[in-house]
């Protein structure tokens, strides 16, 4: 298997038939609210019991991920990510676990889409832009100016104002709009 | 002065912000459909090269 958008509905049909929640944010979530590129990741965050865990990667086992149940265990209650590449090719898919408030938010404000008859369950647009203001990296802000510029007449600033003051990026959120305050 | 990285940086930021301008016309299904047809064709050409 060879095709991202093949790989998102295997992954996402599985968490729904299974009721796990989850959120996929990062470049399919920038995809969706900003100005599209390319991406060869799925980045997922996921609120599991160990139990769920267990089933989840035995699916993805049974998919060809290369993947070991307890590494990425350690991985997710560590607070860090667990990369999994499927079989030898490119695609991979990079998956966190809930560590911190925004986290949380990120997952209780997500939006459920219908895309070729899979329901994806997909970061807010506030929340795709806070990440990526977060993350700060030049491709990050570039991500986040696409999605002020497409979406800017109709964010919810006060929220994005109050998670960035949460995640010490205030200052950063607000030379940002400074800086773009011209775009109609 | 700036420098030439700083001019290609605004560049690309000022195509950004138009290429924003005028995905508002499209809906996000569009634009998420666009950005994983990209991603294929980037991974089939990667697929490609290692098989040559």
């Amino acid at each position: 298997m060879n095709d991202i958008e093949e790989v998102l509905r295997l992954v996402c049909n599985f968490l729904n038939e299974q009721n796990m929640r989850y959120v996929i944010v990062g470049g399919i979530a920038v995809m969706f609210h900003g100005v599209p590129r390319t991406t060869v990741d799925i980045d997922i965050i996921l609120d599991m019991s160990d139990a769920e865990l267990k089933e989840f990667t035995g699916f993805l086992k049974r998919e060809k991920f290369n993947v070991d149940y307890d590494t990425m265990r350690e991985l997710i209650h560590d607070g860090s990510h667990s990369t999994v590449f499927l079989h030898e090719g490119l695609i991979r898919l990079d998956l966190q676990g809930v560590n911190s408030e925004f986290d949380q938010e990120t997952l209780d404000r997500a939006i459920e889409v219908n895309y070729s008859d899979c329901n994806l369950r997909i970061g807010s647009v506030e929340d795709t832009l806070i990440n990526k203001l977060y993350f700060q990296g030049e491709q990050d802000l570039r991500d986040a100016l696409g999605i002020y510029a497409r979406h800017k007449r109709e964010l919810d600033e006060v929220y994005i104002a109050e998670m960035c003051n949460v995640l010490g990026i205030l200052k950063s959120w607000v030379s940002f709009k400074e800086k773009y305050d011209d775009i109609e | 002065m700036k420098s030439i990285k700083e001019q290609v940086r605004e560049r690309r930021d000022r195509e950004q912000v138009l290429t924003a301008i005028r995905a508002r016309a499209l809906t996000g299904l569009d634009t998420l459909r666009i950005g994983l047809m990209l991603s294929n064709t980037a991974l089939k050409v990667a697929g490609d090269k290692k098989h040559e």
